[in-house]
């Protein structure tokens, strides 16, 4: 019973979202597809290969249904980092999501570069269900990328 | 003022228009609150276009009345546009808000309008110091699609290339990261989120805005930092590749954000992508609608 | 207290003003910034425009500020604690100068006051407003958007604030009405001198165009009148007249946070939203923007006069002045009391 409630807590303090992680122990979100990169991820973990465990993994149906204000969201919560990740060029489960996709997050990149965002926070990457060493380079790269950001960033997401 | 030679062709196109019953209502502008000063005009009788008028304090653009249900209830209408309005019409035509069949354009040429501001104060004259950044860049004094034309009398805006339009944004572009932070963290302080540029933008048509859905609340309410730039990010990627830079968000700020500096910004980079440009062509598909194979891939790993 | 009267030099006024500024008053005043004339912080006099009329916007949010915190609340564990907003303010405005309005912007402060007290003492309104010091400037040339002389105040008048200066050559007289003003003015005495009441120079005569009694009756028979629909066609609904409108004082209650930490918030609103009386159920009693003009025109000059005896409207024309599709209250209010 005891147990129990202490489960329950953890879980209220998981939703809460409020442990974003310090510069050293950045929390990145990755949003990928379900198709190509989550099943990526998955080959990585049970090729029990090891990567960077500051990542929060959503997944989503297609990076087309990424829309940028979950971007937005992730940054205004707190996130150190936002991935964002679909089938290669082709390959798209629905045949061109990824394409419209692409579109979209050129544009939106561009915006938040303009608005005085470090680029450096945001990634794209193309990772098939195969590709799970990919996985694991873009995971770690980003993460030692993250941390290696000076400590005290402020952005149009940080709260005065 | 009401006779000149473009108005007398403006009175008698409106006057065919509705007497023909071709249309129910013809949106125009008339004289306003002051000399330096239009504002619109919606005519359904015949005998009421007297009230028509163009100059170049006629700074609205008009098209922002075809999203208005109050305006769609008359069905077919006449709308008096400039060439910058008119791109509005067209982008409107592309993304299904309006039929062509539906919409009789009344081409204004223009050779720019005066910044309001400077009107108010008594500014009379069309010069490069007095109109807005748009009409320096303006490529099309005469609107690309039109039923009837009406050629201006004024004479040609002349261009010495001293006043630079958007200056600015070569200005930011060259800005560190933090820079740029502090530059718009300073305007978007400013931000009292009234919503007027999204009213006044001919483009937002949404029934219901993204900061007016609460389940979840993607855009937080308050008008502090952040959530006046999440405002104003999401604002400006919604018009990304669809602004026409007509300038009236900019216009309408009640607090002088320099909107048109994203807005504009925006239309560049969508051009430099993607080669497009909003409200040219009203068969041509919206930038967002379709997709090439070979597109930008530089920042995808 | 009975009105004071003292003359102040023009050039013991800029003294005065950068003295208390150097006694840690925060001064705002109308000064120059991205291209037109806002209410900000000054540093020193200089910096002050008073050339101008009006700035842009009003100095409203020193009353009732764009976002405001009600209470905070954060949560660890077991514990909550919760934050009075309150807190926060008090003592707000204790060291803070508005100077260089005019009348019009003075007068709003106690329409406002009216509504934030008359049910419900709304704590966050009085801590501010009994502490704020109001120093404005008469108008010697208001233009053709005022219209505060129609609307029971005039280019002169005190009302509302802690001390009117009127400039007459190169010296001002200071119609000192409470105690605030007194105590500013007692503190810089040798700026002062003290004047009888029959030295300061007598009103001018200011016509009205209207009359606004002859405005509400019209609107007191005519809520179905076609006349809004057709006027306010041209009306995009962005608002601007309710937040730059020195009296509009609507706000929308709104939480934000987490299961940890969080705060509930007033922002601004505005009538001329849709979604202002949307109901749940999806419907929504003011379809038109023709109606949600209307009910501001109803607010201003009717609604508000039936409760408290003056109106909610001061006359300033900025909502005129500002409109991006130029329509014009005061000659909207001109053509329902020419209707009546």
């Amino acid at each position: 019973m005891e147990d129990m409630n202490v489960e329950k807590e953890k879980q209220k303090e998981g939703t809460a979202s409020a442990n974003t992680g310090s510069q050293s122990d950045p929390r990145l979100i990755a949003f990928v597809c379900n198709w190509c990169t989550y099943n990526g991820a998955d080959l990585a973990g049970t090729s029990r290969m090891k990567y960077s465990d500051n990542v929060r993994v959503i997944k989503l149906p297609c990076t087309g249904r990424i829309d940028p204000l979950f971007i937005v969201e992730a940054f205004k919560k707190g996130a150190k980092g936002v991935l964002v990740s679909g089938c290669h060029p082709g390959d798209c489960h629905y045949t061109s999501g990824n394409y419209h996709s692409r579109r979209k997050y050129a544009t939106f990149r561009d915006l938040l570069g303009y608005l005085g965002v470090d680029l450096n926070r945001v990634e794209f990457s193309w990772i098939s269900a195969s590709e799970g060493n990919k996985w694991v380079a873009v995971i770690n790269e980003f993460t030692d990328k993250i941390k290696s950001l000076p400590d005290k960033t402020t952005d149009i997401f940080t709260k005065k | 003022m009401a006779n000149t030679k473009t108005d007398e062709k403006l009175q008698k196109i409106a006057k065919d228009l509705l007497e023909s019953g071709e249309v129910n209502l013809i949106i125009g502008y008339t004289k306003g609150s002051n000399p330096q000063r239009m504002r619109p005009v919606f005519i359904t009788k015949p005998e009421e276009v007297v009230k028509l008028t163009f100059s170049s304090n006629a700074v609205q653009d008009l098209a922002v009345f075809l999203k208005k249900q109050e305006v769609k209830k008359y069905g077919k209408i006449g709308i008096t546009v400039k060439g910058c309005d008119e791109k509005a019409v067209n982008a409107l035509i592309q993304e299904y808000q309006l039929s062509r069949d539906n919409i009789k354009i009344i081409g204004m040429q223009c050779n720019g309008v005066i910044k309001q501001s400077l009107a108010d104060k008594g500014e009379t004259k069309v010069s490069e110091t007095t109109v807005y950044d748009k009409c320096l860049i303006c490529q099309e004094h005469t609107p690309v699609l039109y039923d009837f034309l009406v050629e201006t009398e004024e004479p040609e805006l002349s261009i010495s290339g001293n006043v630079k339009p958007y200056a600015e944004i070569e200005k930011l572009e060259a800005m560190s990261a933090e820079e740029k932070n502090a530059y718009w963290a300073k305007e978007f302080d400013k931000c009292i989120k009234c919503y007027a540029c999204r009213q006044a933008c001919p483009l937002c048509f949404c029934s219901r805005c993204i900061v007016e859905k609460n389940m979840p609340q993607w855009i937080d309410t308050n008008s502090e930092e952040p959530g006046n730039a999440q405002w104003n990010l999401i604002r400006a990627y919604h018009l990304s590749g669809r602004c026409i830079g007509c300038g009236e968000c900019e216009r309408a700020c009640p607090v002088n954000i320099p909107l048109m500096l994203i807005n504009e910004k925006m239309a560049r980079d969508v051009y430099n992508l993607f080669g497009y440009k909003s409200g040219l062509d009203i068969n041509a598909k919206p930038v967002f609608g379709v997709f090439s194979e070979n597109d930008f891939n530089d920042f995808i790993k | 207290m009975e009105e004071k009267y003292f003359e102040i030099s023009t050039e013991n006024l800029k003294k005065f003003i950068d003295g208390i500024i150097t006694d840690n008053y925060e001064v705002i005043a109308p000064t120059d910034k991205d291209g037109d004339t806002f209410y900000g912080k000054i540093n020193k006099f200089e910096e002050t425009n008073l050339d101008i009329l009006l700035p842009k916007m009003s100095y409203k949010e020193y009353l009732l500020p764009k976002t405001e915190t009600l209470f905070e609340y954060s949560i660890s564990g077991v514990d909550t604690e919760v934050k009075d907003g309150l807190q926060n303010i008090a003592g707000a405005n204790e060291k803070r100068v508005i100077f260089g309005g005019r009348p019009c912007d003075a007068g709003a402060g106690p329409i406002m006051e009216k509504v934030f007290n008359w049910d419900y003492k709304d704590e966050f309104f009085n801590e501010r407003f009994k502490n704020l010091t109001i120093i404005s400037i008469a108008c010697e040339k208001p233009d053709n958007y005022c219209f505060c002389t129609e609307m029971q105040l005039s280019p002169e008048s005190s009302y509302g604030s802690d001390i009117l200066l009127k400039k007459s050559g190169d010296k001002y007289f200071a119609i000192v009405t409470g105690e605030k003003g007194l105590n500013l003015v007692k503190a810089y005495s040798n700026l002062f001198t003290e004047t009888a009441k029959d030295k300061v120079p007598a009103d001018k005569d200011w016509k009205k165009i209207f009359e606004v009694e002859k405005t509400k009756s019209f609107l007191d028979k005519n809520f179905e009148h076609n006349y809004f629909q057709e006027r306010f066609l041209s009306c995009i609904g962005c608002g601007v007249c309710t937040y730059t409108c020195p009296t509009c004082h609507c706000f929308d209650i709104q939480d934000e946070g987490n299961l940890k930490e969080g705060r509930r918030i007033r922002n601004w609103d505005s009538c001329q939203f849709g979604i202002f009386t949307l109901h749940t159920s999806g419907h929504n009693p003011r379809v038109t923007q023709g109606d949600r003009y209307r009910q501001r025109l109803m607010h201003k000059f009717k609604i508000y006069s039936e409760k408290f005896d003056k109106y909610l409207c001061v006359g300033c024309g900025r909502c005129s002045r500002n409109c991006p599709e130029d329509i014009d209250i005061k000659e909207v209010a001109k053509n329902l009391a020419e209707m009546a």
